[in-house]
């Protein structure tokens, strides 16, 4: 890992395109800006760890659909198609 | 056909135009790359994402559009170029559902969709840029209650 120190105002700059500047510091929190074209992906890293989170719980262990949410959610889905019409 | 071993449905055939690659792979989930779909045959809302790699890895999916109104989003360029998308009509969207039994919920994770390239069935999990929850909740114990209540 790179360790740099920088002070406000002050930036680094990515792989000659993505620019990160120290905007703001106050006691315990940075703020930063980023400037990076849009096929660049940038998210806080909580995002990541969330989505992690539910992929592990979206992964199916059961027999079977509880039966009587399977049959709210079927409900839910007509309503939709209902609309759409 | 490919003979695909799974838990859920036992010994299964399928044909190699099912097989998908994930370019993007789903996140905490790296080391699985060759999924398929399998159409549940008594439930025509879910779909389940089947690992060919590891029989007992699969998850529920659901056609979001299905439910949810507006649904819109951007992919990036470097995401496009990883599926080799070219026209939007090849993209089928699918999200991952969360079924919790205990809670009595089912939701759907909204901020990253699975996004297949029908053409060439690369897939790949993208995050997205836009402001979709992690748990979008379909059906929930309070929402009944509320619909009872109410």
């Amino acid at each position: 890992m790179l360790v740099l120190s920088r002070k406000e105002e002050e930036s680094i700059i990515i792989d000659d395109e993505i620019k990160i500047k120290v905007l703001a510091i106050d006691n315990n929190r940075v703020q930063l800006g980023i400037e990076a074209s849009d096929s660049v992906s940038i998210h806080r890293e909580e995002v990541y760890q969330e989505i992690q989170r539910e992929n592990q719980q979206a992964v199916y262990d059961q027999d079977e659909l509880p039966s009587n949410l399977s049959g709210m959610l079927k409900k839910k889905a007509k309503k939709g198609q209902d609309k759409e019409n | 056909m490919i003979e695909v071993e799974t838990t859920k449905f036992g010994l299964i055939e399928i044909e190699e135009e099912k097989v998908i690659e994930f370019e993007q792979k789903i996140l905490g989930f790296e080391d699985y790359t060759e999924f398929t779909i399998i159409d549940n045959l008594e439930d025509d809302s879910f779909y389940w994402l089947q690992s060919l790699e590891e029989p007992g890895l699969s998850f529920i999916m659901i056609n979001p559009l299905d439910f949810i109104e507006d649904y819109q989003f951007s992919l990036t360029d470097k995401f496009q170029h990883k599926l080799d998308l070219q026209e939007e009509s090849d993209i089928i969207i699918y999200t991952l559902v969360v079924i919790d039994k205990k809670n009595e919920y089912i939701a759907t994770n909204l901020k990253a969709p699975i996004i297949i390239n029908v053409q060439n069935r690369k897939a790949g999990q993208i995050i997205l840029n836009e402001d979709y929850p992690t748990r979008h909740y379909l059906f929930n114990k309070t929402e009944r209650e509320m619909e009872v209540s109410g």
